[in-house]
């Protein structure tokens, strides 16, 4: 059981687009609105089943993603928070998250959602070239994506956190640095700039596989990540984790619970959970998740339990990718630096010009947080042999 | 020569030879259920073939000799023995002492297909051994039987006249009583002495885990009767015979063997290395003075490197090569450390499929995980002093300069194809360093090609090579004829400026700039891009000839992780390092296994 200092992150799915994206691989479904209601009765249900089944660990971040979350009423989404609350208490709550899509949340909704007490929006932008937001099979355009976040403005969000995507076929660096200058030109608080990805199952992946589209490559991919961070580093965003940037204390609270490979409920269709030694995820199947939950049933697909060595594994993969890096003693609580430098002394040999270590903590340096991947699948060969004698 | 008298006249000790997939499995299988020896409900397909290994390929690599009982139309009732033979080149010495223990051979030639590289090489051993031919056309019920053409070849082949060939069936035992019948009338008796001091010849052996080495024999003089003490001819050791006895399908014990018998021996041996093919056994009471004639000890023609591709696994190899060394004398292997691979063994074999059974086994009954370095054969140096010395790892060679000359085993290859394919064929040779030497028709579909070639040249790829010039028609055998000088030098291969020893090859000079360039190209495809560009160079001596790079690795991260992706990433990184560990570390360059691989695939202008 974590204990009751640990707090906790709690994250809802709403799994309803109006449109597919050609490279989406998020569990969504379209043209489901009948649906709506006995989702948010569903969700009611699983997180009082979780909660009687014993979550614990103080809910400080509230994160309703998608999906298009906006695509819900105020109504509906008030109906969940009040039930949130009561099943897992809210008082503690210092963020509450939504995302919202440019041109599919308009004003008077807006407005619904910060009178529920959400006080952060996540605007999934992604681009502001026409014909790239075509390519990427996003349903609005450039403009949608100021209006929306005037309004957002004008709703009284003063935490709003906006998306982009970078690598994508066709792009030029001139084009991606343009979009980056006219986000900063919006002052959000948080800039979210991912590489578009090729994930299985997607329509791009698709078209790559059969040849009829060739993704931009590494030394471009590489180039703009490098621009990425000059160029949003110079208008005062830290790069605080490998895709995501913040003004000092607009880091994202919810995101960083992941990161930190501390606890979060997961609730909804596809939906992740952690509690702290066991993780879990739903199923990724609106219908079968309903099906489950209105016969009183948890909906996961599946589980595990980490061992030692996963643990260590994952604060390996993921303390990396953060700025503050990784804490030593988190990946064993009686390690010190010098415990740490003799067991991974030829990885820190080799990757010498990548990483940083001091204070306690293990950091990429700005050479090192493009190769994070790489460097921590070589210290995870050290930690494989760490963990059996620890067994 | 005279001829030693006869001393069972009832029995007839017989082979199958034939070219792959001609049918010998299956004509056995059909001789046993004839003679009754094996019911049909318990006939279970190619009865004779019991290893795993040798179900899959189609191929004998143990003989298992069997008896059956025939009663021929004389009245009388006969002994037969069949003893199996080894299907491979690699394995000819086996197939020639399989031969020396018959005094008759079927040789079996498809129908459809004619005569093969094996069916010749197969022949010319049994009239070597003066052995009388029984020549069948097996598959007679193909559709595509060609009948006539296939008869030509056969009599060209071994002069045989066209009434003496049988047509038969295997499938559906059109000709097998025939076959029987003839068997009987036309393989003489065993010849040997039965009154003699005991001779046998070892044909094979075996190992059991509980009786130990277990010899097959053919009894040619004498008689060896149980707990008397053996002695052999290839070594000073005595035993103790504990069982001798005759094959069914399992071995049945009897008092004692005597001369024209064909069953084995046990004598709490616990090697088979004190069991060498084509040793005699005598008796140590009163042993025969001479052994019988073509012992020769089993040379290894093909050595690679056997890596454990963990390290902690190089005790369990070591233990895993023991084992199976114990059921086959012909593998050899001692320690060796390479620089990039770490322990690991330097092994000889009979021929590149003798290899790949060995590796297969090893990583399929003993859960090994291997690199094997690329094949080579064993080169005969002559340093400037005089000296001579014998290199079978290219590591070894000694410096240029040091040396006078270096020979090459050499090989007779035989190939056979159908005449549109003559062209490709000759091509293929050449560019092996084939030297021509004949051509000869032996029917309107058939032409045999004569070339000498340096065996490391065969021991590649040759045979694929040879598939697809004549679209899978064209088939080929060889012998060793001695070693040749040849212009041969040692190519390394350096990555990141460092010698990667397990790399290096030995190659002709005329074919060093091309292997050389194909080498890098194709390890620059499997060595993933590393933190700093990786120079791969192909040098012979202090000169590079060829040149590649891999570029250096430039991004390496997951743009997306959120609470839905940890567990995937997490698994994915896992996977990561699990390849990593199967790497091999070279300076600052991690070799994926693949690259040692790919070393045997590469040929010059790939
Ligand atoms: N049609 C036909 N097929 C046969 C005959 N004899 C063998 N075969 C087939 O030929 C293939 C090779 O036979 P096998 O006995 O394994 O050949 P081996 O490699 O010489 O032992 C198998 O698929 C047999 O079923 C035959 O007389 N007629
Ligand atoms: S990217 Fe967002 S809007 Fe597009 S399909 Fe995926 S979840 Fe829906």
């Amino acid at each position: 059981m974590p204990q009751t200092t640990t707090t906790s992150g709690q994250y809802i799915h709403i799994p309803f687009c109006i449109a597919k994206c050609s490279y989406c691989d998020f569990y969504s479904v379209t043209d489901r609105s009948d649906t709506f209601d006995r989702l948010v009765a569903a969700l009611q249900v699983e997180m009082e089943l979780r909660a009687a089944a014993g979550f614990s660990g103080l809910v400080d971040t509230v994160y309703i993603g998608g999906g298009t979350p906006s695509l819900l009423e105020p109504r509906q989404l008030g109906t969940l928070i009040d039930a949130l609350d009561r099943a897992v208490g809210l008082e503690a709550v210092r963020e509450f998250t939504v995302e919202a899509n440019p041109g599919e949340a308009p004003p008077d909704k807006l407005h619904g959602f910060r009178q529920l007490g959400m006080n952060r929006l996540s605007l999934g932008m992604q681009s502001f070239q026409p014909d790239l937001l075509r390519f990427l099979g996003r349903i609005h355009n450039p403009e949608d994506n100021l209006r929306t976040f005037e309004a957002a403005r004008g709703a009284g969000f003063d935490n709003i956190s906006v998306d982009l995507i970078y690598n994508i076929p066709g792009q030029s660096i001139q084009t991606w640095t343009a979009d980056l200058r006219t986000v900063i030109g919006l002052a959000p608080e948080h800039i979210s700039a991912y590489s578009l990805t090729v994930e299985k199952g997607t329509p791009l992946h698709q078209a790559v596989e059969q040849g009829d589209l060739s993704m931009p490559g590494d030394d471009l991919d590489a180039d703009m990540f490098a621009a990425t961070r000059d160029i949003l580093g110079a208008a005062g965003y830290r790069p605080y984790e490998t895709s995501n940037f913040a003004r000092p204390g607009r880091e994202c609270r919810h995101n960083l619970h992941y990161w930190r490979i501390e606890p979060y409920m997961g609730l909804g269709p596809s939906a992740h959970g952690f509690d702290g030694q066991r993780r879990y995820w739903n199923m990724a199947d609106l219908d079968k998740y309903l099906d489950l939950v209105e016969a009183g049933a948890i909906p996961e697909a599946g589980s595990e339990r980490l061992t030692p060595e996963q643990r260590q594994n994952e604060r390996l993969a993921f303390g990396l990718r953060l700025e503050e890096g990784l804490k030593i003693r988190s990946i064993q609580p009686d390690m010190t630096t010098e415990m740490f430098i003799e067991r991974y002394s030829r990885q820190l040999r080799k990757w010498s010009h990548c990483l940083e270590l001091s204070g306690g903590r293990l950091r990429t340096t700005a050479n090192g947080a493009i190769l994070a991947d790489a460097i921590a699948a070589d210290f995870m060969t050290e930690s494989a042999a760490a963990g059996q004698t620890d067994d | 020569m005279v001829k030693p008298p006869v001393c069972n006249p009832n029995a007839r000790n017989f082979c199958i030879i034939a070219h792959i997939d001609h049918g010998k499995s299956t004509l056995a299988d059909r001789l046993l259920e004839t003679t009754h020896t094996v019911s049909s409900k318990d006939m279970q397909k190619q009865v004779l073939d019991d290893m795993d290994l040798e179900r899959e390929r189609g191929i004998t690599i143990k003989s298992h000799p069997i008896r059956m009982e025939y009663s021929h139309t004389d009245g009388r009732t006969y002994t037969l023995n069949l003893i199996d033979t080894p299907g491979h080149v690699d394995f000819t010495y086996e197939v020639s002492r399989s031969l020396a223990a018959c005094e008759g051979a079927l040789l079996l030639v498809d129908a459809s297909q004619g005569v093969e590289a094996q069916t010749v090489s197969n022949a010319f051993l049994a009239m070597e051994h003066d052995l009388h031919i029984i020549p069948v056309i097996n598959k007679a019920d193909l559709p595509n039987a060609m009948l006539e053409d296939v008869t030509a070849q056969i009599v060209d082949l071994i002069g045989c006249s066209e009434d003496e060939i049988i047509t038969a069936s295997a499938k559906t035992g059109q000709g097998v009583d025939q076959i029987l019948a003839t068997i009987i009338d036309r393989i003489p008796p065993p010849r040997g002495d039965g009154a003699g001091p005991a001779r046998a010849l070892i044909f094979d052996s075996t190992y059991d885990s509980f009786r130990g080495a277990i010899a097959y024999i053919r009894i040619i003089d004498g008689e060896l009767p149980k707990r008397q003490s053996a002695s052999f001819f290839a070594h000073d050791r005595d035993y103790e015979i504990d069982e001798v006895g005759i094959f069914r399908l399992k071995r049945e014990p009897r008092e004692k063997l005597v001369a024209g018998d064909v069953g084995y021996l046990i004598a709490g041996i616990k090697d088979v290395k004190f069991l060498q093919v084509g040793d005699t056994i005598t008796l140590s009471r009163s042993p025969a003075r001479e052994p019988l004639a073509g012992y020769k000890p089993i040379k290894p023609m093909v050595f690679a490197g056997l890596y454990p591709v963990s390290t902690d696994d190089f005790e369990n190899l070591r233990t895993s090569l023991d084992k199976l060394r114990l059921n086959d004398a012909s593998l050899a292997y001692i320690p060796e450390t390479s620089v990039a691979l770490g322990f690991g063994f330097r092994c000889g074999f009979l021929g590149l499929l003798h290899m790949e059974i060995i590796q297969e086994r090893l990583e399929r009954e003993f859960n090994l995980n291997l690199i094997t370095t690329s094949p080579n054969v064993e080169y005969e140096v002559v340093t400037k002093d005089g000296g001579a010395i014998t290199v079978d790892s290219p590591v070894d060679m000694p410096h240029p300069g040091s040396m006078q000359e270096i020979r090459e085993p050499y090989i007779a290859a035989e190939i056979i194809t159908p005449p549109e394919y003559l062209g490709g064929v000759m091509k293929l040779c050449q560019e092996k360093r084939g030297a021509y030497k004949d051509t000869h028709y032996m029917s309107a579909n058939k032409v045999q090609l004569k070339y000498e070639m340096p065996l490391a040249e065969v021991i590649y790829d040759f045979f694929d090579r040879l598939k697809s010039v004549s679209r899978g028609y064209a088939s080929y055998d060889y012998e060793l004829i001695g070693t040749r000088p040849g212009a041969l030098k040692r190519l390394d291969i350096m990555i990141a400026g460092e010698i990667v020893d397990a790399l290096s090859i030995v190659v002709h000079t005329d074919h060093a700039a091309a292997h050389g360039r194909s080498l890098c190209k194709k390890l620059k495809e499997v060595i993933h891009r590393q933190q700093f560009e990786v120079p791969i160079q192909a040098a012979m001596g202090s000169r590079i000839i060829a040149r590649e790079t891999v570029k250096a690795l430039r991004k390496n991260v997951t743009a997306k992780c959120y609470g839905g992706d940890i567990t995937r990433k997490r698994k994915l990184l896992e996977r990561q390092k699990e390849g990593k560990k199967r790497m091999k570390q070279v300076g600052q360059v991690e070799i994926p296994q693949e690259a040692f691989l790919s070393i045997m695939k590469v040929e010059p202008g790939d």
